[in-house]
């Protein structure tokens, strides 16, 4: 198991520098001069010269190059040109708004969608299986930023169309006090970003678990005497999870997308948030190494899901 | 050909689908000689008549106006035009892209498959909307144009993977072999024998690329860094709307339905295309 998990930390090496290296160019690329950001309108020659030669931006790109995958292996994601500290400081302490959002989208999605699947996969061809698969692709369809709005109309809004509402009951933006208030503006965001998720695992659930029930092992637990209730829930449901978790760790990249645009639309002072802040404030090194910062995520997420498979599976080996 | 209709139009959801993306190709041609306004046509005359601010829908604006007194419903339609090009043009140079990268690493092995796979590997370790948000942060000025180019060069991915599997498992066919002991060069044993069987799973893909790539646009007007005002993107329409929410609910409404509904069309389509076409793929 060890030796398996240093592996897959090993392969991870050249995404993650395919990943630094197009960043860098990205960076590279990016409008307005640095410079002139960081000084404002009152920097002279000799103070350009000096915090340029400090940037390292006089030397060849290629040396540029290799200064950045240097400062990046030593976990430096340069300075923000707009906050004068590192982008790394700045991207951390976002991290607990996002992963508090990210994990209760994934937590609603996770159970709402393995019931609803299981709810259609047992009654399949009956209304309940069609209400499901209409409404989990309604889901997937559904644009992430507009289903927050909506959610907002409906249970946030004092007014609607200068009429006052009965459902304004939750906050309409913000992060909240720690506790009971922090939780009470976590409810629309987490639901809104769950929404993709739910419709993609339910999906999933359904058909994996149509797929099981047909295998011999379902019929032989069966036959010999268990209820159904206890043979749904041992014997089909843990098989047909082993997909279902393939689909929620691809799940997670529409998630960290997601959240870019539900923080945005909710004022919660998440990763994504500060990403979109720093495209509206031209903060280059803020925006490519939150970028890069979410990419890293998703890739240990991923193996992490990896992981989950062994235990979930022993059937698979580690190789 | 008649066999896969058929298969296709035996299912309901499939023929929803082929029904909205039907309108939605007819509103995109059809919005100059259908749309009732003109949809970049400001009318402040509107605007001011009491009470002063959008308007609500009526007969005369069945879905409303926005602040500027546009017609909203004539600035959906128009919003079909740029829905579907982006949606197929960034599809068709991914899927350009991706043909030929798939086939070239299925076909040849080796170090280029390696190097293939591994341009494959990171693009997929990349959640593609953030890839967007970086490329459209550094566009001097972002604009539908560029949304073309980045998701085009984006969402090669996904193809290329396919394509790559299928070419593999048709190279040691028989046939394949058959043509090459009678001389037949790579060209030709790729576009005569390995792209044709491809086709299949080319077409799902695309077709559930395009709702993908539409969600995208949306998304990235919405944050600004897309179309810009006063081009009728649906996205950016709700954005737009977003300051009016409580008060005048019909400008984010609407547009968002556009989308939701374009959207929830390919989708319900690829089902439908890929349970038709690729039988083994059905339930995933």
């Amino acid at each position: 198991m060890i030796g398996y998990l240093l592996r897959r930390l090993l392969s991870v090496v050249p995404t993650v520098w395919g990943i630094a290296t197009i960043i860098f160019f990205l960076m590279f690329l990016i409008p307005g001069d640095p410079v002139r950001l960081m000084l404002g309108q009152h920097g002279d020659d000799e103070a350009r010269v000096r915090i340029t030669h400090e940037l390292g931006l006089d030397k060849p790109i290629a040396v540029q190059y290799g200064l950045f995958l240097k400062r990046l292996m030593l976990g430096d994601l340069g300075d923000s040109y707009r906050q004068d500290r590192p982008v790394t400081g700045i991207l951390i302490e976002r991290i607990p708004a996002t992963a508090l959002l990210a994990f209760a989208a994934m937590l609603i999605s996770i159970v709402a969608g393995v019931v609803a699947g299981l709810a259609a996969a047992v009654r399949q061809n009956k209304i309940t299986d069609a209400v499901v698969m209409i409404l989990s692709l309604i889901g997937i369809s559904t644009p992430v930023f507009w289903l927050g709005l909506l959610l907002i109309l409906v249970f946030a809004s004092r007014t609607f169309d200068g009429a006052p509402v009965v459902f304004g009951w939750l906050p309409v933006s913000g992060y909240g006090e720690p506790g009971w208030d922090r939780i009470r503006h976590l409810i629309l965001p987490a639901l809104s970003l769950s929404a993709i998720g739910m419709g993609y695992i339910a999906r999933m659930t359904r058909s994996s678990i149509l797929e099981v029930i047909r295998q011999d092992y379902i019929r032989t637990a069966e036959a010999k005497g268990l209820s159904r209730f206890s043979v749904l829930m041992k014997h089909t449901l843990r098989n047909a999870m082993i997909p279902v978790v393939t689909i929620i760790g691809l799940d997670f990249a529409a998630l960290l997308g997601g959240a870019v645009a539900t923080e945005t639309v909710f004022s919660w002072p998440g990763l994504g948030k500060v990403i979109v802040d720093a495209i509206r404030q031209l903060d280059g090194p803020v925006v490519e190494g939150g970028v890069m910062f979410i990419a890293l995520i998703f890739v240990l997420v991923n193996i992490c899901v990896d992981l989950l498979y062994v235990v979930i599976d022993p059937r698979i080996r580690l190789h | 050909m008649g066999r896969i209709w058929k298969q296709i139009l035996k299912s309901k959801l499939a023929v929803i689908g082929i029904v909205i993306v039907t309108c939605l190709v007819l509103a995109a041609i059809l919005a100059p000689a259908l749309a009732p306004y003109d949809p970049f046509e400001i009318d402040l005359d509107l605007v001011i008549q009491e009470p002063p601010g959008p308007k609500p829908p009526s007969r005369a604006h069945w879905f409303g106006t926005d602040d500027l007194g546009r017609d909203l419903f004539s600035r959906v339609m128009y919003g079909a035009r740029i829905s579907l090009m982006v949606g197929v043009l960034a599809m068709g140079i991914a899927t350009v892209i991706g043909v030929i990268l798939g086939t070239l690493a299925g076909y040849y092995g080796g170090w280029v498959d390696a190097v293939i796979t591994w341009m494959t590997d990171t693009a997929f370790a990349f959640p593609a909307a953030l890839l967007a948000i970086g490329v459209m942060a550094i566009v001097p000025n972002p604009s539908v144009f560029w949304i073309f180019v980045v998701l085009g060069l984006i969402g090669w991915a996904g193809v290329a993977r396919v394509i790559r599997g299928k070419i593999l498992s048709v190279r040691e066919e028989d046939y394949t072999e058959a043509a090459r002991a009678v001389g037949a060069g790579d060209f030709r044993i790729i576009c005569r024998y390995l792209l044709p069987n491809s086709i299949a799973p080319i077409m799902v893909s695309a077709t559930i690329g395009i709702a993908g790539n539409i969600l995208t646009e949306a998304w990235l007007s919405f944050l600004g860094l897309g179309a810009q005002p006063p081009v009728p993107s649906w996205g950016l329409m709700v954005t737009e709307g977003q300051a009016y929410l409580a008060s005048h609910y019909w400008m984010c409404l609407f547009p968002g339905i556009a989308i939701a509904v374009t959207v929830l069309g390919w989708n319900l389509l690829g089902d439908g295309l890929r349970d038709a076409l690729d039988p083994r793929l059905r339930d995933f």
